[in-house]
């Protein structure tokens, strides 16, 4: 019961706390609203959030999909070549080094103002902790079954998809988790630079319109997005990796 | 040697009460330094604030929507914003006030290229137009579009940031919202030949481009500095329009990146726009852009133009 309980008590406490410090320090509204107002504006404007959320969903699920292929295929090529990893690594690592923000703006350029550049963005973003994950997972196995598997005649590619792969899952999904919460940030930044539609885009307007509280309700739309894709992953993750659950 | 340490220091802190300590005035531009702004960085450079015992510090935003918010919030002592975000952010319930005008005429439209096939302003119907600043942007275009009677259905405005001039120059936007002294300037933009919609010409009112707002309890306390301030800023543009290179030079002694023709030419385009008088008195001007306003839906009613704008009686030095 405490463990069900605790997580709702935490957040119903920093919400006290953020309502008692602008009330107590008269912060201004437009400067800083208290959740109160935050909420209003979440329920005052939810067809709104919900219109343009759906758009930056999309975008989203389009890009998570895009990174969790790019990410994966990555991993499998570094793994099946040390060679390759050894001359791929320095890049990928650099490639999370360049500010996307300088980045996104270019691919508006390229790509228009479709969805296209966002789903690029949010894919560069969660391409990295995906493949690095798996990267890590596929060398998880043990190789004690390694060699059963050879002894038994097994080819490489058998190896792979029913012994590497397999014991990747529980730290591919690790990955997953934290694409999906990035790829939040990177549909944002894409409507930033480009957009009709999308959370990221009513932010911008409703800042410019000094309605700093549909801010927040619009980050506070996009926390549940994320939060969304988060669930919607633990839940595939139980599914896919109940033979760990039946082995331990 | 001891006793004349002891001499020199007594009487440098003797005179301590006597020295003039100047006030700090802490100015929010409304964006990025750039050629509007070259009056006030000359000003500064040219210690006119420091002449009528004011420090002035002339702060950047991170944000267009940053300065009147901050001027409510007296972080900032003044903020340099456009008229209309001014009165948005009154009609939002922000504690402002306007005290002086900088930039007295509108400088915004819409830009097109030549070599496109837009010719007259009804030829954006069903075209992309890109924008950066909402809610400004869409308001004034959909305006113009509506007054040569392009319905609201057939205007496709995209937020593209502030990469606008890319955006035209390669093709992805049919237009873009511009300024008419900065992107119509750009070399790049004249070498493709600029075909430039002011708004003032499609049922858009005369606005301010560029007023001084603070708020009402920092005008009550500092109405002396801020008096003071906008005497400096009325000199420093007068100074510049007698002698546009000398204060050029001091803009660019501070911004030596933007000390390049483009700039050059850019202010040279700004020079004649400027508030000859920074004092806020045609109540009609304001007027005009709340019905405006008003109609677009972006404030609910008309503030009587006594509650707008003070008047402070500007002093000589």
């Amino acid at each position: 019961m405490k463990r069900v309980l605790l997580p709702p008590l935490a957040i119903a406490l920093a919400l006290a706390l953020w309502e008692g410090a602008v009330r107590v320090v008269h912060i201004a509204p437009y400067i800083l609203p208290p959740p109160s107002r935050v909420f209003a504006a979440f329920g005052a404007n939810l067809a709104t959030l919900s219109l343009h959320g759906a758009t930056t969903l999309v975008e989203i699920a389009l890009g998570l999909a895009a990174a969790s292929l790019c990410g994966f295929a990555i991993a499998l090529l570094l793994h099946a070549s040390p060679s390759v990893e050894r001359a791929a690594r320095p890049f990928l690592v650099a490639s999370q080094m360049v500010p996307v923000f300088a980045i996104a703006p270019l691919l508006v350029v390229w790509l228009g103002y479709g969805i296209w550049p966002k789903v690029v963005v949010t894919a560069l973003i969660g391409f990295f902790p995906i493949a690095v994950a798996e990267s890590d997972g596929l060398r998880t196995a043990s190789p004690g079954a390694v060699d059963l598997l050879l002894s038994m005649g097994a080819t490489r590619r058998q190896i792979l998809t029913k012994l590497l792969i397999p014991a990747s899952l529980p730290a591919l999904f690790s990955g997953l988790k934290v694409a999906a919460t990035l790829s939040v940030v990177g549909a944002t930044i894409g409507e930033w630079v480009g957009a009709r539609r999308g959370l990221g885009f009513l932010m911008l307007e409703a800042n410019a319109r000094l309605r700093v509280d549909l801010v927040f309700a619009s980050i506070l739309a996009l926390t549940l997005v994320g939060l969304l894709l988060y669930l919607a992953l633990r839940i595939i993750e139980r599914h896919a990796l109940r033979w760990r659950d039946r082995a331990l | 040697m001891r006793s004349a340490i002891v001499f020199t220091a007594s009487l440098f802190l003797s005179l301590a009460p006597f020295a003039t300590h100047a006030t700090t005035l802490a100015v929010w531009l409304d964006y990025l330094p750039n050629p509007n702004h070259v009056p006030l960085f000359a000003a500064l450079e040219l210690g006119r604030f420091a002449a009528r015992g004011l420090d002035v510090d002339l702060v950047v935003p991170s944000s267009a929507s940053d300065p009147a918010k901050l001027a409510a919030a007296r972080v900032a002592d003044v903020a340099l914003t456009p008229q209309i975000n001014y009165l948005i952010a009154r009609a939002e319930g922000l504690p402002l006030v306007a005290i002086g005008v900088y930039i007295d005429e509108s400088l915004g439209g819409l830009l097109a290229l030549s070599d496109s096939d837009v010719r007259d302003l009804a030829d954006l119907a069903r075209r992309p137009i890109g924008y950066s600043l909402a809610p400004l942007e869409p308001v004034l275009w959909r305006a113009m579009l509506s007054c040569v009677g392009v319905p609201a259905e057939d205007v496709d405005l995209i937020s593209i940031g502030y990469s606008t001039t890319a955006a035209l120059l390669d093709g992805s936007v049919a237009a873009i919202g511009a300024f008419r002294n900065i992107e119509a300037v750009l070399p790049e933009v004249e070498a493709r030949g600029p075909v430039f919609f002011p708004q003032e010409a499609f049922c858009i009112p005369a606005t301010y481009d560029l007023v001084f707002v603070a708020n009402p309890t920092v005008v009550a306390e500092r109405a002396a500095d801020l008096a003071n301030f906008l005497a400096a800023v009325e000199e420093a543009i007068a100074a510049t329009r007698e002698a546009p290179d000398a204060a050029f030079a001091a803009f660019a002694r501070l911004y030596p990146e933007l000390d390049d023709d483009f700039d050059r030419r850019s202010f040279a385009a700004t020079l004649p726009l400027y508030a000859e008088s920074v004092t806020l008195r045609d109540p009609s001007v304001w007027q005009a852009v709340q019905e405006f306003l008003a109609q677009a839906g972006l404030v609910a009613r008309l503030t009587p133009f006594e509650s707008l704008v003070v008047d402070l009686a500007l002093s000589e030095p």
